[in-house]
């Protein structure tokens, strides 16, 4: 893919999120282990006659080992909270990682759908697609005045939520993340960090999504997404090309450097790699580095995260990771 | 004497509804009479003299509190969103600035959608209700009220 496509080179992916509940079911906190088995059922059969069926896989959470649901946490595939849920809970993941129907979390269903660099228009449309087959075996619980209703009230209304991961390393060097967070929430968006809620800024990368859920219609939360994202995405570009300009030589030598590193290094640990992957981004953005392939640079440093790391090397240590790691990256890059 | 509702203050008001030739009556404060006003709403309407208590209003679906709602913030089902309709649009007006759900819905998703419409004939039925309690009409009120039951029965 072009790093200008989809603002790759700053929008690292999309994540559209909807929210449903079965009619006359307890929720999952409330539900008991039968419901909630049957519910499983129910949802892996409503894809019985989908062309999709062959791409997904049916992930029982209890039967993995708490490495394969960290690694799962890591991918963005699965929460945390559907680990913790009291009843049986599955994950239906698609093979190539864009579609996961979580069953059973804190709501019955939660259709996730991801796309690369901003694009949440077609990650919307995938997952109302699974939404509208599973919506021809159940019934949602809907209220005409509430909307789609949902456990936790800040996710009724449309039970949308829709972010995208940017990678803003002129943003976070300059000191502009707190005017950010404020000009977000004035937007009604929430910018986060890398693993949601709580989670710290880790490489430069934030999730902005939609706080508001209710009163206002699917497009146009997804439309404000885009422009928000957009907005950021230039105030980016502006402060880049500020910074190469008022230090030119060190930002140059800091990216190609990291560069270097990243090409030549025989162990890289995963927060050496975010912070050096950022530079390179940075140094990609301002035309400073050029022929790479952001995308596949971006996914290679998710996939070497520590967690998918042990999981595919078992016994793997500490050092060997590292070197692994470097590998990995090194592959991303030739 | 004191009052029905909170047994803290002097009773200065005196509910009373008549139901199915029924007649029961509560003596509240004025702070539980105009607050918690026993006929703002159909549950407490359902509940009034069997449970005076709003505060121990229990979903009947999963067996949710009221007290236990607000300590969470999250609803144990959908019938909880029916159960304290009125907190729920208290915490929904907060969280989003309103709650009331305005999504434009293609044609094809809402004559799918048949509990929705058993839903807003309901609706009817509680505008109907709200209106024969306003006017005092209460044994028009007792028949709507056992329409809508036989209604959600269904």
């Amino acid at each position: 893919m072009n790093n200008h496509t989809n603002e790759i080179d700053i929008a690292v992916s999309t994540r559209v999120r909807l929210a449903r509940n079965i009619s006359g079911i307890p929720y999952p906190r409330k539900m008991s282990v039968t419901q909630a088995k049957e519910l499983i059922d129910t949802v892996w059969g409503a894809f019985d006659n989908s062309p999709l069926k062959n791409e997904l896989r049916k992930i029982e959470i209890s039967t993995i080992s708490d490495l394969e649901k960290k690694a799962l946490i890591e991918k963005h595939l699965i929460s945390p909270e559907l680990c913790a849920s009291k009843v049986p809970s599955v994950a239906i993941i698609s093979n190539d990682e864009k579609i996961s129907v979580m069953v059973n979390e804190e709501d019955h269903l939660r259709i996730q759908v991801f796309s690369d660099g901003l694009d949440p228009d077609s990650a919307y449309d995938t997952a109302k697609k699974i939404e509208k087959l599973l919506s021809e075996k159940l019934t949602f619980d809907r209220d005409s005045e509430f909307g789609y209703l949902t456990s936790c009230p800040t996710n009724a209304g449309t039970g949308l939520r829709a972010s995208v991961m940017l990678h803003l390393p002129a943003v976070s060097t300059s000191g502009q993340v707190n005017p950010l967070l404020k000009w977000a929430a004035n937007l009604g968006m929430t910018v986060r960090g890398l693993y949601g809620e709580g989670s710290r800024a880790s490489g430069a990368l934030f999730q902005l999504s939609n706080q508001i859920t209710m009163g206002t219609s699917e497009e146009d939360i997804l439309s404000r997404l885009n422009a928000a994202a957009c907005s950021l995405i230039s105030e980016e570009r502006r402060l880049c090309a500020q910074l190469f300009e008022n230090n030119e030589y060190e930002m140059k030598d800091k990216c190609l450097r990291s560069l270097g590193i990243l090409k030549n290094a025989y162990m890289i640990s995963s927060s050496e790699a975010m912070n050096l992957v950022s530079n390179v981004c940075m140094g990609a953005n301002a035309g400073i580095i050029k022929n790479i392939d952001l995308n596949a640079l971006r996914k290679a440093m998710f996939s070497s995260m520590s967690a998918t790391l042990i999981l595919e090397n078992e016994n793997i240590t500490t050092q060997d990771r590292d070197v692994k790691r470097a590998q990995i990256l090194q592959n991303a890059l030739s | 004497m004191l009052c029905e509702k909170c047994g803290k203050r002097n009773a200065s008001v005196m509910y009373t509804q008549i139901v199915n030739g029924k007649k029961s009556s509560l003596n509240l404060c004025s702070q539980c009479a105009s607050g918690e006003s026993l006929f703002d709403n159909f549950g407490s309407l359902l509940s009034f003299g069997t449970r005076p208590e709003v505060a121990s209003a229990v979903c009947p679906l999963c067996g949710m509190t009221l007290s236990e709602f607000t300590h969470k913030g999250r609803m144990g089902c959908g019938k909880c969103y029916e159960t304290f309709r009125r907190q729920a649009k208290t915490m929904l007006q907060k969280i989003h600035g309103t709650s009331v759900h305005t999504a434009v819905e293609t044609k094809e998703e809402v004559e799918k959608d048949v509990p929705k419409k058993e839903k807003s004939e309901i609706e009817i039925l509680k505008e109907k209700l709200s209106e024969a309690i306003s006017s005092e009409n209460y044994e028009e009120a007792a028949k709507i009220r056992d329409e809508i039951r036989s209604k959600e029965s269904k």
